[in-house]
């Protein structure tokens, strides 16, 4: 390297120039290593992000199947445990009344089969009227007049007293009714 | 570890002239053997031909190239006439490796010489022991002195613009007589002082260089002298430097005729040789692509 006298490159540009491209070359190292880096970085945030909405999909339709799974058991569960309620609340009012409930039904129905459907049979505690709980029986009549004779026999002397609500007729023609069996 | 040349990369050629021949060299940059082409100036163009907008001898020298040269960048060395040379001695050792450095430097030949102010300059600067190459860093001699070069601004757009006439670009423009150190640092001047009689053209140089570091050079023009004139001139500066340094070998670079040689002998009680002794003198131009292609 011996003297150059072009302006631009002189001795001190000459240096320059070597800084210049040094730290350019540097730089795009720098930028090369970063780039890598970020991509090497976001292929593992995707690959974690895949994994996990992998996983929460799964997890999702694990709590789907779950929720469905739990609910259907849980309904069944809250209905059979409602129903085993019933049952037991429903013998413990059968043993308290002078005629059970059932004893009623089975008149009604073997008295007039062809006119009664029983549609359910509940035991229910309304707070105001019965706090002592009732049974509540939903029929439907094909006559409505026929549940008032049904019932009558049962109303007279008794400790208990069946109450017949208000019928309805449906668009089948026939008649809803309601039985609350009060001891 | 030292840096590679920026241009070892570059594939180079440099162009020099005299009043008989134009002289073309490269070197690209995996091949070791110089590759030159000398074709001699038809008679026909005038002395300056070169620096004249003659589209003539212009085609002429494109053609030149383009027909022998591999394509690369053009490496020359300014006419020493046009040159300015300053020693300057910093109290402290610098690198010269900062613009700071090279401008300190550079103010201060410029307060040492009024001369260098009056013209619009273009410096380089390079510290003495430059071109010791023995493989040793740089001593705080060679870093607290340092060779300052000036060239007028317009000298640097001649050779800019000649360079965008051959359709080539100019990648550096060195000295001559820096060149011819380039060629011979390691042989002929190792140990004591040395003096070197120049002549390329109308210019003549004589310079001092003692183990390896340039200490003084002047230069002259011939232009209005006799040959008498000239020996008588060149003869003069050397018993003024022998006073000064004190040199035992005296050596011709360029179209320095036997005349000279055998009136300097006769003036002088050392060897004078001449420093290329081949039948094709191309010192200036390998020492142009030397520099540039060499490892620092």
């Amino acid at each position: 390297m011996g003297f150059n006298l072009l302006p631009w490159r002189a001795r001190r540009d000459r240096r320059c120039r070597y800084r210049f491209y040094g730290i350019l070359f540097v730089l795009a190292l720098g930028m090369t290593s970063l780039q890598a880096l970020f991509w090497w970085q976001h292929q593992k945030a995707y690959e974690t992000l895949e994994s996990v909405a992998d996983h929460t999909q799964e997890t999702l339709r694990a709590l789907e199947l779950g929720w469905a799974d739990m609910q259907a058991h849980s309904d069944q569960d809250i209905a059979d445990a409602a129903w085993v309620e019933a049952q037991i609340k429903l013998m413990a009012a059968s043993q308290a009344m002078m005629r059970s409930p059932a004893e009623l039904i089975a008149h009604i129905v073997s008295a007039r089969p062809a006119l009664f459907w029983i549609e359910r049979v509940a035991f229910d505690r309304p707070e105001d009227a019965h706090p002592q709980g009732m049974v509540v029986v939903e029929a439907k009549v094909a006559v409505r007049e026929s549940i008032t004779e049904l019932v009558q026999p049962f109303n007279q002397g008794r400790g208990e007293q069946v109450e017949v609500g208000e019928l309805a007729v449906n668009p089948s023609g026939l008649y809803d009714v309601r039985l609350d069996i009060v001891p | 570890m030292p840096m590679p040349s920026f241009s070892k990369c570059l594939p180079l050629f440099s162009l020099d002239w005299d009043q008989q021949s134009v002289q073309l060299a490269w070197r690209s940059p995996n091949a070791e053997t110089l590759g030159f082409h000398i074709e001699a100036v038809p008679e026909a163009f005038p002395t300056d031909w070169l620096w004249r907008d003659d589209p003539a001898s212009q085609a002429w020298l494109r053609s030149l190239i383009h027909d022998h040269v591999p394509q690369g960048g053009l490496v020359m060395a300014l006419p020493s006439a046009d040159l300015f040379h300053h020693w300057v001695e910093t109290e402290q050792s610098l690198l010269g490796e900062s613009s700071k450095d090279w401008s300190q430097i550079t103010q201060s030949a410029i307060a040492q010489a009024p001369e260098l102010s009056h013209h619009q300059l273009v410096f380089d600067v390079l510290p003495v022991g430059h071109w010791r190459r023995d493989g040793s860093l740089p001593d705080e001699q060679s870093m607290s002195r340092w060779w300052v070069v000036g060239v007028p601004e317009a000298i640097i757009h001649q050779h800019l613009r000649l360079a965008r006439q051959l359709d080539v670009r100019l990648v550096s423009l060195n000295i001559r007589l820096a060149a011819l150190l380039e060629v011979h640092h390691q042989g002929h001047w190792a140990r004591g002082c040395h003096a070197l009689i120049n002549r390329h053209g109308e210019c003549t140089e004589v310079a001092i260089i003692c183990d390896q570091i340039v200490e003084w050079m002047t230069h002259f023009s011939t232009d209005r002298l006799s040959a008498a004139e000239h020996h008588q001139h060149v003869i003069s500066e050397l018993h003024r430097a022998q006073s000064a340094w004190a040199f035992r070998q005296i050596w011709l670079a360029g179209s320095v005729d036997s005349d000279m040689m055998s009136r300097i002998t006769a003036s002088f009680d050392l060897p004078v040789r001449p420093l290329n002794e081949e039948a094709t003198d191309l010192d200036v131009s390998r020492g142009l692509l030397a520099s540039l292609t060499r490892h620092h």
